[in-house]
């Protein structure tokens, strides 16, 4: 398997965005790669999706094992209960084995105080493509360079994010499609105002 | 393994055999009732609970430590007392003892009197000027070999037994499991919390990107280049210098007067 052409760029430009030289995005995943593998038996691989203003942005990660195995399991967390508000937001684990997750399923839902239901087995079990790919970065940028520009135009955030959604209500399309329609018109400055 | 026990002392045997079942029953239910504590990632709480419940686990012990072997980040070490942080310090100064020749090779290390162990003569002398004489090592493991080890110490020579030990490597197993899932547990925290930032920050930095393309007419590029140079000019971060032109672009919008 391989990753996207785009994939190590993403990350080193997340990282950047961070602005914290001692963290680097894709050591971390590597490390949790890592750990997973040693905590389940036939891990493959795993997702994160961050869902922000209802942009979903997908960063996937599998080992070498992917390339010649089906996921016969997965374990869905919710992020809101590793520390990120935003909701939808998920981590997805896959392995090969069936039952694979069981026991770190118990661990996690004990560990974090959950009811039962919150951690979801098997939900999902199709593995991502590619070893490495980040997904939605692109309509993601164009949304919020969308709010820039409309923030420009003197509207306040809500406004403007509000304003996404109604373009992309009118045009039938997603706010994303509405956002790059707006950044394609862009053609003539538009001084600050006051 | 085990050896045989005369008649004579079968009674008292069996009451000390109960009363270590019990002990360790009561840790291994603490085990699974566990939780992530408040600090950044909760995993050396967690590890320090382990080597706690290890201490009421298994008989004789007077101190725990743990140690947690990680590819890419320093070993994780914690101590149940101060007295095994210095301990396992000197042991790992030294290079040599019972925990890392039980990590290494995978199996249990035990001896009553380290001041004249010959298997870590250095490390023995040492812990032994310290009133340790005892030490029980059980390896953590993993699927693919050992992912760490616990070390029980006792002042006392000859406080642990083969009891000791058969306790001990019971009790080993699901701590290993535990450690194993909450180290896993701690890192997807780290990923999660580290991935939600670096979006927010890229957030701002394409409404920034927005806002000088805006002003500008630039290209994304050219706007980037541009927050680029401001960033490295002002000495700030990426998203600093971008909050500060989307801070400004809200300002400006909230002090508009009301369309009518």
């Amino acid at each position: 398997m391989f990753e996207s052409s785009h994939f190590h760029g993403d990350l080193v430009a997340l990282t950047e965005a961070l602005g914290r030289p001692e963290i680097d995005l894709a050591a971390l995943f590597q490390s949790l790669g890592n750990s997973a593998a040693v905590a389940v038996d036939s891990y493959l691989g795993l997702s994160v999706t961050v869902v922000t203003e209802n942009q979903p942005v997908t960063i996937s990660r599998l080992n070498e094992a992917a390339s010649s195995a089906d996921a016969g399991t997965s374990i869905t967390i919710p992020l809101q209960t590793l520390g990120v508000p935003e909701r939808g937001s998920v981590m997805v684990f896959y392995a090969a084995t069936p039952g694979a997750f069981v026991d770190f399923a118990a661990d996690v839902q004990l560990a974090l105080g959950l009811e039962p239901g919150v951690i979801i087995l098997d939900i999902d079990l199709t593995l991502p493509n590619l070893a490495g790919e980040a997904t939605g970065l692109a309509d993601f940028s164009n949304f919020h360079q969308a709010v820039g520009v409309l923030l420009e135009q003197g509207n306040t955030a809500a406004e403007a994010v509000a304003e996404l959604h109604r373009l992309a209500g009118v045009g039938r399309s997603s706010s994303a499609v509405a956002a790059g329609r707006m950044l394609a018109g862009l053609q003539h400055p538009h001084p600050p105002e006051g | 393994m085990a050896e045989r026990l005369d008649d004579s002392s079968r009674g008292s045997d069996n009451r000390e055999a109960e009363a270590g079942a019990a002990g360790l029953r009561g840790s291994l239910d603490d085990l699974s009732r566990l939780a992530m504590s408040d600090g950044p990632d909760g995993l050396e709480t967690l590890l320090r609970q382990v080597a706690e419940f290890a201490v009421r686990a298994i008989p004789g012990a007077d101190g725990a430590g743990l140690t947690l072997l990680e590819l890419d980040r320093p070993a994780t070490m914690v101590a149940s007392a101060d007295f095994v942080r210095d301990v396992d310090a000197i042991q790992y100064g030294l290079g040599q003892g019972p925990c890392i020749s039980a990590a290494s090779e995978g199996r249990t290390m035990m001896s009553g009197s380290l001041h004249d162990e010959r298997r870590w003569p250095r490390f023995g002398a040492r812990v032994a000027e310290l009133g340790v004489h005892s030490v029980l090592s059980l390896p953590l493991l993993g699927p693919a070999g050992p992912v760490g080890a616990m070390n029980v110490y006792a002042h006392a020579r000859d406080s642990f037994d083969l009891q000791s030990i058969e306790i001990g490597e019971l009790y080993a197993i699901p701590a290993a499991v535990s450690v194993r899932n909450a180290q896993a547990l701690a890192q997807a925290k780290r990923v999660a919390v580290q991935l939600e930032a670096a979006l927010r920050n890229r957030a701002l930095i394409d409404q920034a990107i927005g806002i000088l393309r805006s002003r500008t007419g630039s290209t994304v590029e050219e706007a980037t280049k541009q927050l680029s140079a401001d960033s490295e000019s002002e000495g700030r971060t990426l998203a600093t210098v971008a909050e500060r032109i989307v801070s400004a672009a809200v300002s400006r919008a909230r002090s508009r007067p009301p369309t009518e």
